[in-house]
């Protein structure tokens, strides 16, 4: 058995939890990249405990590195405490019953899901027959039971900045969610990264950030780190939000313009989008969607892109999905300026709207079902009580919305 | 009404008066509800893949030349020269084909810049008779 404490974890240590719930399982990651300070593996156990405890790894991030795991088979059997001391520390605060009993109640469906035919890496399928399994003990939310990541297998032609059309890979993780697509604006913001996904160290401008009608342009290095390598790209960026919010995304590129003067830069494609947008006939109203294309153009060492998906970008997006869990300080809104304020509020109060309907439509429903159904039910009154209760919580919200909003004001005008 | 009518109103009869109303004003929110929910929503059915595949009927047993245009890039506004965009033929049965389209990544665009800018693409594809038979949305460029 092997016991750590709950407790918060920064950002570098977080990931390297995460690496080492991977490196545990997958000891040759650490010998097949010719990394520059070679990683240790860790024990299974003590990876399992450190995921466990770090209360602000996403329960997303853990039941999916636990079965990823799982699946590629482990000398010396299963520590299957371990499994269900991490699986219970992601149960919900309220759920009735002891939770470890409740969480043991998970393994045969952990055992299932991780002897699932297929790939031994975890698989959309494998995720689907978990929360289809074990739903009735976590109570998945509508991101959690929609989530894909990823797809890395197709390979298609892209150009490299000198005009080269090489076979590229192309990554795809994806998840729905029952908010709207504004709700994502700050994390599909590509400048936010770093402060969402603990694998993207920095998104420093490389000149002006240029405002546009619908967003801004502008060049930027990215940092992002993987086990010992830091690895830097200038991108080109455009983030954009369409007049209704029914769309939000980043496009990336690699920057022609400061390609050259990057030339360590270790990959010769590097595009793609993230986005949240409306997407009417789906499992929920919104699809927020990450697409990446990477080519390498080292030949002399491994092809860092074939971990581009477990280690980063499948993170970011579990991180979205869970709203960026390492939150974003408050003390970054005091600066804000009056321009962006105005931004955030008109954000705020659509974003609430938006959301105020949803909210709004089971109440609706019912209350239209008791006025059309056969006899009267005078259990329309709490219908209508819901919805008032739904409409003042979006007014509170949007009231502390406008007085954040008079804050930056005053602030602005100090 | 007299006061003798009054008493002979049940419950009942309120009750469907007032949920007559009230079914109106539900009927009118759900409307503007409805209404607002939907202006809100641009809606992009297609995910923006690097290739799309559509369905068109054959044309006395051939298929139909599709060419693309108004092919523009959502966040950058680059034009795309419609020759950029490729149709393969995927499968057919005796009354339709269905066509796969991607975008040429070789192409170099003679205005707008020597290169496709990445980006996703969207544009009509139209038959001979200049009719439009489907929408496209393309990742291209890098």
């Amino acid at each position: 058995m092997t016991d750590a404490t709950s407790r918060y974890v920064p950002p570098d240590e977080k990931r390297s939890i995460i690496e080492n719930a991977i490196l545990a399982f997958r000891p040759n990651v650490a010998s097949d990249y010719r990394w520059s300070t070679p990683p240790k593996v860790p024990k299974a156990q003590q990876a399992l405990a450190d995921l466990g405890a770090a209360t602000n790894i996403p329960r997303l991030v853990k039941h999916r590195r636990l079965i990823d795991g799982l699946r590629q088979g482990r000398p010396g059997g299963r520590a299957r405490h371990d499994e269900a001391q991490l699986l219970a520390s992601t149960l919900g605060p309220d759920l009735p019953g002891d939770r470890r009993s409740l969480a043991d109640q998970a393994g045969p469906q952990l055992t299932e899901a991780a002897a699932a035919p297929g790939e031994r890496r975890l698989q959309p399928q494998h995720w689907q027959q978990w929360v289809q399994g074990t739903d009735d003990i976590f109570g998945f939310s509508t991101h959690e039971r929609t989530f894909e990541a990823c797809n890395d297998q197709q390979q298609v032609p892209k150009p490299t900045p000198d005009g080269q059309v090489v076979k590229s890979r192309l990554i795809i993780a994806e998840f729905w969610s029952d908010l709207p697509p504004a709700a994502f604006r700050t994390y599909v913001d590509a400048r936010n990264w770093p402060r969402c996904s603990p694998f993207w160290r920095s998104m420093d401008p490389l000149g002006p950030v240029v405002r546009t009608a619908d967003g801004y342009d502008g060049d930027f290095a990215e940092t992002v780190n993987i086990i010992s390598e830091t690895l830097t790209v200038p991108l080109q960026i455009g983030f954009r939000v369409l007049p209704g919010q029914s769309r939000v995304w980043t496009r990336f590129n690699i920057s022609r313009k400061f390609y050259d003067q990057f030339p360590g830069t270790q990959v010769d494609v590097d595009t793609g989008t993230v986005s949240a947008e409306s997407v009417p006939g789906g499992p929920a109203p919104t699809r927020v969607r990450a697409t990446k294309y990477l080519h390498w153009r080292d030949s002399s060492r491994p092809d860092l892109t074939d971990l581009a998906c477990d280690f980063g970008w499948a993170d970011l997006m579990e991180e979205m999905a869970d709203g960026c869990a390492g939150g974003f300080p408050a003390a970054d809104a005091a600066g804000t300026p009056v321009d962006a304020a105005i931004g955030e509020l008109v954000e705020a109060v659509t974003a609430e709207w938006q959301q105020g309907m949803s909210d709004s439509r089971p109440h609706l429903e019912r209350l239209m079902g008791r006025f059309t159904g056969s006899s009267w039910d005078a259990g329309w009154i709490n219908d209508l009580l819901g919805m008032g209760l739904v409409t003042a919580r979006r007014y509170g919200n949007m009231a502390s919305g406008v007085r954040r909003f008079a804050d930056s004001l005053r602030d602005a005008d100090d | 009404m007299a006061e003798n009518d009054l008493v002979r109103l049940r419950p009942i009869h309120v009750a469907k008066v007032w949920g007559t109303a009230l079914g109106q004003l539900i009927d009118l929110w759900r409307t503007s509800l409805t209404a607002l929910m939907e202006l809100g929503s641009g809606e992009q059915p297609i995910p923006g893949d690097q290739s799309n595949q559509i369905s068109v009927p054959l044309v006395d047993g051939w298929i139909p030349r599709l060419t693309a245009r108004n092919v523009v890039g959502e966040t950058f506004h680059q034009r795309l020269d419609g020759r950029a965009v490729v149709f393969k033929e995927r499968a057919r049965d005796s009354r339709s084909v269905t066509v796969e389209c991607s975008i040429n990544e070789a192409f170099r665009p003679s205005r707008g810049g020597t290169y496709i800018q990445g980006d996703t693409y969207t544009g009509q594809v139209v038959n001979e008779r200049g009719t439009v038979v489907a929408t496209l949305r393309l990742d291209a460029g890098s």
